[in-house]
């Protein structure tokens, strides 16, 4: 036994390397006893080596040339055969045997395959809450210690772009410096912020003490909607002025706030024939132009709502009754004045009433007074502006 | 005897292992199980009056820490690139293994295989399946859909 055979003996006996030896047409020439566990059984000589190394296949030529070059090796690594792991190496032998080398790998392979499988399900993991993430509708980013972005969703980089110096914390317009201002004026509430067309509802979470998770929602829509759903609700479609029970809410916050008014009940005379005669249409048309001339005589801060029909009721923002007086029978000279379409000329009748102070006031019993008034000014011939009568705080409290 | 080395390529968790296990055994498992390394399977096949055995090499999946196993693809006839339908970036990936793969192994014959088509509804299926090119499948190693044609067909290209 010549010297490299006792190496090699010594190193097969060590349960790691085991070997086949193969000739230059593939078969098998010796094989170590341990090779078994590899192959399923133990190769006998002159058998075919690609039944037990199908790794050989498509290699042969790498395999070949290990015969005619001393020093040349082919390897596979990581190859499982028979549940165990081996690296093969093809290794010159002699002239006419090539020696294919297992090195047993199995225990450090499968701790490999047990940290590979742990990596690869965290990637899974990772990916798949980052498409949760980019498919949210809102514009999400994390901020680290050090101020600047570490982290934005798909929705914020569409948003912003490649901009990561959006500065959030100086739309919120309060002299915020830095996102931990932000952090700390948003606490645990959601605060609108707007940014250029857009509102968006921003909202902060601390993530342990490294990170900030700010949250935009987009409620551009929802405001847009609120607004005309509010408009459509505040004000009447017909005359653009408000729907009376918007002009009671405000009502009844004057009479609380102890703001001066007068209140004022306008109603057209003889409207009624106008819709028999000229119809709807012109009806309405009629209300608008009705509406045009009124605003005209009305200050800015004067409150007017249409009440149903042809009746209209104001607010004048004064307690001065003459003061009132003479500025609705300026009004009502107006509105005779005004040259209407179809009908020429219009004339209305006008009730004022006011608040009386007295403990069982309300914008109601106001109202209900300055309503009398008016159908006094229609029995009394119409074309007429009339003030409630004075009562006592006793006659309106019984 | 004729036989063809036959590479899995694709990245982790696309189910490589499992259209191997479909198509030898006919077997399926559901839970993942990383393959490292390779292991190779062999299939025995007639076609026209001719013995051939696939070899079919399981290689390990590429992965964002991991690249492709290059040093198993050399000498192989033929390839099956296997994407998973319901990952994205795994479908995008295959152009870049099939070059890879071919500038090593110019003459080898390839197909696709789509799978995991059993976790999509079924009117995507037939969407998919519509704009799929003439050497890609839509597969299930699940349900066994297509397994066999996919790999019959790339051994008919090889082989005839």
């Amino acid at each position: 036994m010549n010297q490299d055979r006792r190496i090699l003996n010594a190193i097969l006996s060590k349960d790691i390397f085991d070997y086949v030896l193969v000739d230059k047409a593939f078969r098998i020439t010796a094989a170590s006893q341990g090779v078994e566990r590899y192959l399923s059984s133990q190769p006998k000589v002159g058998d075919d080596a690609f039944v037990y190394l199908p790794e050989l296949v498509g290699n042969e030529e790498e395999v070949l040339q290990v015969f005619s070059r001393k020093y040349s090796l082919f390897t596979l690594e990581s190859v499982e055969k028979n549940n165990y792991y081996v690296n093969l190496s093809v290794e010159y032998f002699d002239e006419k045997q090539a020696m294919i080398l297992f090195h047993n790998i199995t225990v450090m392979t499968l701790a490999r395959q047990g940290i590979m499988q742990k990596s690869n399900e965290a990637t899974l993991l990772h990916t798949m809450l980052q498409k949760i993430i980019d498919s949210l509708s809102s514009l999400l980013f994390v901020v680290d210690r050090k101020g600047e972005i570490a982290f934005a969703n798909q929705r914020y980089r569409e948003y912003f772009g490649g901009d990561k110096n959006v500065h959030l914390y100086r739309y919120i317009g309060r002299g915020l410096d830095d996102y931990d201002a932000l952090c700390t004026y948003l606490g645990d509430k959601e605060v609108p912020v707007e940014m250029g067309d857009d509102t968006f509802m921003v909202q902060a979470i601390q993530i342990e003490s490294m990170y900030q998770l700010f949250t935009l929602s987009r409620v551009t829509t929802i405001v847009r909607e609120n607004f005309h759903l509010s408009q459509e609700l505040q004000y009447d479609s017909l005359t653009g002025v408000y729907r009376k029970k918007f002009f009671d809410e405000r009502l009844e916050q004057l009479l609380k706030n102890g703001e001066p008014f007068v209140l004022v009940v306008v109603d057209i005379d003889n409207f009624k024939s106008i819709n028999d005669t000229y119809g709807h249409t012109l009806g309405d048309e009629i209300l608008r132009e009705f509406t045009y001339v009124i605003k005209g005589c009305l200050r800015k801060n004067d409150l007017i709502a249409r009440w149903g029909g042809e009746e209209f009721v104001f607010a004048l923002r004064t307690n001065e009754i003459d003061d009132a007086m003479t500025r609705m029978e300026a009004l009502r000279k107006k509105i005779a004045r005004h040259t209407f379409p179809k009908v020429n000329h219009l004339t209305a009748s006008i009730g004022i009433s006011w608040n009386t102070h007295c403990p069982c006031e309300t914008a109601e019993s106001i109202l209900r007074r300055a309503d009398t008034a008016m159908y006094v000014a229609k029995n009394e011939g119409k074309n007429r502006v009339q003030l409630a009568p004075k009562e006592t705080c006793r006659e309106m409290c019984s | 005897m004729i036989r063809k080395k036959v590479v899995m390529i694709g990245d982790f968790g696309v189910g490589k292992t499992s259209l191997i296990r479909r198509y030898v055994d006919n077997a399926f498992d559901d839970s993942y199980l990383a393959t490292i390394g390779v292991k190779i399977s062999r299939k025995a096949l007639h076609l026209e009056d001719m013995e051939c055995e696939l070899l079919i090499w399981d290689t390990e999946g590429s992965s964002p820490i991991k690249g492709l196993p290059y040093s198993y693809f050399k000498g192989a006839s033929g390839a099956i690139f296997v994407c998973d339908v319901t990952r994205d970036e795994t479908v995008n990936h295959l152009n870049e293994h099939i070059n890879t793969f071919l500038m090593l192994n110019n003459a080898a014959k390839h197909v696709l295989a789509y799978n995991k088509a059993d976790l999509l509804p079924f009117h995507q299926q037939e969407t998919l399946r519509q704009s799929l090119p003439g050497n890609a499948f839509l597969t299930s190693a699940k349900e066994d859909v297509d397994v066999d044609l996919l790999f019959s067909i790339l051994a008919k290209e090889m082989l005839l």
